[in-house]
């Protein structure tokens, strides 16, 4: 039987395990090496999964071991809707994105 | 972390690595590479698009590009991991008829230099990539040679290859100053403590001027920086890497499925890695124009990183002129993971036997002061 933690990108728990054992023992590392949390729920999922199976296998407690960096969008957003919404360069909203 | 090595390597990007990757090829393995992140990937070398071209238009450019393609080709069975290397092609649109003749003029040059660049028409554009809207497109180039690789394996790949031969990768080591005496530098000073060296190479991407001004080498580049996005995955549709002259946008589809991409934007200058939603939708805007079926697509992430900007685009490779003992592999200009097999590989040849197999005069550091710039006209993103 395989356990799956993070079903986005198919990775299963043992293939975690073995990430870990390899020397790839931060959840940012993990996240470089096996994909976790990079596929469409964006660590939603697997995260928390991820930092357990870390703390069991290191010895650290959870709350030292950090997450990843969350990237914006908060939620996926079709292109077609930014798209939509795009601004002529001199009105753009951040000050040095305008030309 | 010993006090005394051969070669000191600072940055563990993917040039530092490379660097200690052909020493040790060379004999030579005691080295050090040093990098203050707490992990590898966190600058440029995990932050970009990961596109591998030869498409340029200097001869030092192209051969640095040529050579690396041809090393990154051998670099999975070299380091048991998938690269996810596939050379679909780099295919540059033109929207007018000066951009146009910019292509043709580059397409020739690179011909005359080995590489197979074509021209394309409209029409031919499309039989590459089916999807491509050609609507006010006039025309293009294509070199079938140029691909995409997964940045990230290849970083964990080198480094993991370092380690088993005993190069040790020091991670949350910040470089602080070096320690001079008779115009070398004698041991490079670090928050844990001092390393002497008979060599150190400075390949700290965005960090490299303010480093190499610790001792007192002038580096003329500024960071830069660019955002990139990642969508969903898809169905493998899009073959090479596609360029929009109109606005800089690049964009391929790497082989997990996913879609990724940047843009020609008013850069901000860095160090610095906010996202802004204005990209987010001027990317949206530039991808749907050229491809309308995408509109559906989902946006998973989006990140910047820095680029470090040399005056003429080009490397700045070599051993200062200076400092003796002080090599620089830095100014890249958004083209560093590209060229990285070839830039260590140079550095490596110069600490080892002082001459290199490629012409590197026109990336020396002093052709600045001395007024012998030709700037490199195809940087894209």
């Amino acid at each position: 039987m395989k356990t799956i933690i993070c079903p986005c990108e198919d990775l299963t728990l043992e293939e975690v395990e073995d990430a870990i054992r390899e020397g790839y023992a931060s959840v940012e590392d993990l996240k470089r090496y096996t994909g976790l949390a990079t596929g469409s729920c964006q660590g939603r999922l697997c995260l928390l999964p991820c930092v357990d199976v870390l703390s069991r296998m290191t010895g650290k407690e959870p709350a030292t071991l950090g997450l990843i960096t969350f990237r914006p969008p908060l939620e996926p957003i079709p292109l077609g809707l930014l798209a939509a919404g795009a601004r002529p360069p001199d009105e753009r909203k951040t000050p040095e994105a305008r030309p | 972390m010993r006090n005394r090595r051969d070669v000191v390597v600072i940055g563990a990007g993917i040039v530092g690595l490379m660097t200690a990757h052909h020493l040790v090829k060379r004999g030579v393995k005691d080295v050090v590479v040093l990098d203050r992140a707490p992990s590898l990937l966190l600058g440029a070398s995990g932050r970009n698009g990961g596109g591998i071209r030869a498409q340029w238009t200097s001869v030092e450019n192209i051969e640095l590009a040529r050579r690396s393609i041809e090393q990154f080709k051998a670099l999975a069975s070299e380091t048991g991991q998938h690269t996810w290397f596939r050379q679909g092609g780099y295919l540059f649109l033109a929207r007018t008829e000066e951009q146009l003749a910019q292509l043709r003029k580059a397409a020739e040059f690179q011909n005359r230099h080995g590489v197979r660049t074509r021209m394309v028409g409209p029409e031919e554009a499309r039989d590459i990539v089916p999807d491509v809207s050609v609507t006010g497109v006039l025309g293009g180039t294509y070199n079938p040679d140029d691909g995409t690789l997964f940045p990230w394996p290849v970083v964990h790949g080198v480094a993991d290859l370092l380690k088993h031969e005993g190069v040790p990768i020091e991670l949350n080591t910040t470089v602080t100053g070096f320690r001079r005496s008779n115009g070398r530098i004698a041991a490079v000073e670090t928050e844990r403590g001092e390393i002497q060296a008979d060599h150190i190479v400075l390949a700290a991407g965005a960090w490299s001027r303010e480093l190499a001004a610790r001792a007192d080498v002038e580096v003329p580049t500024h960071p830069e920086r660019h955002e990139i996005l990642v969508t969903e995955a898809l169905k493998p549709f899009l073959k090479p890497m596609v360029v929009d002259l109109a606005n800089g946008l690049y964009c391929s589809q790497a082989m997990r499925g996913e879609l990724v991409g940047g843009l020609g934007y008013p850069h901000h200058e860095g160090p610095s890695w906010a996202s802004t939603f204005d990209f987010l939708q001027a990317f949206a805007a530039a991808l749907t124009r050229l491809f309308p079926s995408l509109g559906g697509v989902n946006v998973l992430r989006q990140w910047a990183g820095s680029y470090d900007m040399s005056p003429d685009h080009k490397p700045i490779l070599g051993r200062t002129p200076t400092v003796e003992n002080l090599y620089v592999a830095c100014g890249l200009a958004g083209h560093g993971f590209m060229i990285a097999p070839m830039a260590g590989q140079t550095i490596a040849e110069l600490i080892t036997s002082g001459r290199t197999s490629l012409d590197i005069r026109k990336f020396r550091l002093g052709r600045f002061a001395e007024g012998d710039i030709e700037a490199e006209t195809m940087v894209i993103g």
